[in-house]
């Protein structure tokens, strides 16, 4: 609900992700080999996500003039594209759970969610080049070349991820979090659909600034990813991950950072030793002991505040960039998809 | 038929668009006709973050914390840009496929092959496919055509009350043409020359009187093939020729 107490967002999702749903039903085969590829292939994508990232790009699209279809191609690729993502995530994650059930790892082994993951990420492309077609040429590349910019900004935010967990040691700053939130998360879940959006909109010609967006992007994605974080500390299965799992893998968010900069003596070495165990050999009480360091310490609150102010900037941003674009129901719906951010609980 | 390229200079980076609007310049909003903002006119810089009017801006609800992140964003944004001072593949396009060597395009389809490679298979095959069409297009003389085919440049219809040089480069046989409207070379022109088409093969294209003076481009296209040449425009000072 928006500050006037209507649900904006529910809808446009539903709409949207319907679309979108139909449009990547076109693209995932249905044909041999369906068992190791095909199938687990499609896994992902028919889980129900929140499908936050093809409904923000095709809302852009008629924001900037468009009909909802010229936009539903490229939606269908970006989702596909986060799904095979995922696929890859939750291996060098080690997670056993995603959207409510055990990754696609756990169910077929890493070998086939290796390379479907590969070839979900291949297919992605074709909806981009239908979509693209409908484009004069220089615009089409334009739109290929940001999605080489996205895949390669996200391939370096995992990267970071990856290294600081394999360098355990390491010091780790809340802007160094931000970076890899921004290269990980903020392109493809915010700046990327935004701008493949503006693109194919019919008011601005498919012209679209070399900065544009992400700005605004940032600071969503940001408000998103550490809200996402947050929730990943709440108890119970309300959430989809497995509670807590970021505990688990040692993940540098934003609470970790905060605690691990105020331990001295004793709990400084319990610390430094959990984080340089593999996952298998950390055990609950350290968890336990983690989390409820984060709670006393108020490191939950303030990360929570922070990405709330964090909102506030993109907000602020989306202002900016959206002053001279006739209100409609898919700007509305791109504002409150800000705050719709801290009312889901997954 | 391949005449002399043009050489334009590469034009020098401004302070950085911060509007969805503005990568060619242009100020026009939608079919409705409304005036997009000015956005050149906003303050250098973010004012959540370095190089903003931090003091002057009504902003205060924004902790430090932000400030400081705003300036994780600014960095990443100038970072990409020194990478990539050409902007990339698009500013290597938006320039014109006229004012650009065969070496320009061979690097460029290179950067494209060596990138898209990185990712995917599939890319390669795009990419690939893209290396092709622009190292044909960077090829001269070009290649001969099959008979019958129209492989020169169309005919030309010009209309202009100042004075103007026009050059047709193609960069392949083509038929079943039609044209876009030519824009300037310098980001900071947003007037284009609006009246171009292409008829029974002849190229009309009328010059306003007051077009400002400067380089006008805008490619050929080929129905359901994509581009086939560059029309370059130059509208000459008055008492230059």
């Amino acid at each position: 609900m928006n500050a006037s107490g209507i649900d904006t967002v529910t809808p446009l999702l539903e709409e949207y992700g319907a679309l979108t749903r139909a449009a990547m039903d076109a693209y995932l085969p249905k044909r041999e080999p369906r068992a190791y590829l095909y199938d687990p292939l499609a896994d992902y994508p028919t889980r129900g996500g929140k499908m936050m990232r093809p409904a923000l790009c095709i809302a852009t699209a008629c924001a900037f003039g468009a009909a909802p279809d010229r936009a539903a191609k490229a939606a269908a690729a970006i989702e596909m594209l986060h799904n095979a993502l995922l696929i890859h995530d939750d291996i060098e994650d080690e997670s056993e759970e995603r959207r409510g059930k055990p990754t696609l790892h756990m169910l077929h082994g890493t070998p086939i969610a290796l390379n479907a993951g590969d070839a979900l990420a291949m297919l992605s492309l074709r909806p981009m080049l239908d979509n693209s077609r409908m484009l004069p040429p220089p615009v089409a590349l334009n739109l290929l070349h940001d999605m080489e910019r996205m895949a390669r900004f996200s391939a370096e935010g995992q990267a970071m991820e990856l290294g600081w967990r394999a360098n355990p040691d390491v010091t780790v700053t809340r802007n160094d979090y931000l970076q890899m939130v921004l290269k990980k998360t903020c392109w493809l879940a915010a700046i990327f659909p935004c701008r493949v959006g503006a693109m194919l909109g019919k008011a601005n010609g498919g012209q679209v600034a070399q900065d544009a967006f992400i700005r605004f992007g940032y600071f969503f994605g940001a408000a998103f990813q550490i809200h996402d974080d947050v929730l990943n500390l709440k108890g119970g299965k309300v959430y989809g991950k497995e509670s807590c799992g970021d505990l688990w893998e040692a993940k540098r968010t934003l609470m970790l950072i905060d605690i691990a900069g105020q331990m001295t003596g004793t709990d400084k070495a319990r610390f430094d030793r959990f984080m340089a165990q593999p996952r298998e050999e950390r055990d609950q009480a350290d968890v336990e002991w983690l989390l409820a360091r984060m709670q006393d310490s108020g490191a939950i609150d303030r990360a929570f505040t922070f990405s709330q102010s964090m909102a506030g900037a993109a907000i602020h941003e989306f202002g900016r960039l959206f002053e001279a674009v006739p209100d409609s129901r898919d700007k509305t719906f791109i504002r409150d998809l800000v705050t719709w951010t801290f009312r889901r609980d997954h | 038929m391949t005449q002399t390229r043009l050489r334009r200079p590469v034009p020098e980076r401004t302070t950085p668009k911060r509007g969805v609007l503005g990568a060619f310049g242009q100020k026009e909003w939608g079919q409705n006709g409304q005036i997009a903002p000015e956005w050149g006119a906003q303050p250098t810089g973010h004012p959540l973050g370095i190089g903003g009017a931090e003091t002057d801006t009504p902003f205060d609800f924004l902790d430090d914390q932000v400030r400081e992140a705003a300036q994780v964003v600014d960095l990443h944004i100038q970072g990409e840009a020194a990478d990539q001072p050409d902007t990339g593949l698009w500013g290597a396009l938006s320039a014109g496929y006229g004012g650009m060597s065969g070496a320009d395009l061979s690097a460029l389809a290179t950067q494209v092959t060596r990138t898209y490679a990185d990712v995917a298979a599939q890319w390669v095959d795009l990419a690939g496919t893209l290396k092709d069409y622009l190292t044909r297009a960077a090829a001269a003389p070009a290649p001969a055509a099959p008979q019958g085919a129209h492989h020169a440049a169309p005919a030309l219809s010009l209309r202009a009350a100042c004075p103007v040089e026009v050059r047709i480069e193609m960069f392949r046989p083509a038929m079943a043409l039609s044209a876009q409207p030519l824009g300037s070379d310098d980001p900071a022109q947003p007037a284009r020359i609006t009246e171009v088409s292409v008829t029974h093969n002849r190229l009309c294209i009328s010059v306003p009187h007051d077009q400002p003076p400067g380089t006008y481009y805008g490619l050929l296209i080929e129905d359901g093939q994509g581009p086939a040449g560059v029309v370059t425009l130059d509208v000459l000072a008055e008492g230059s020729i």
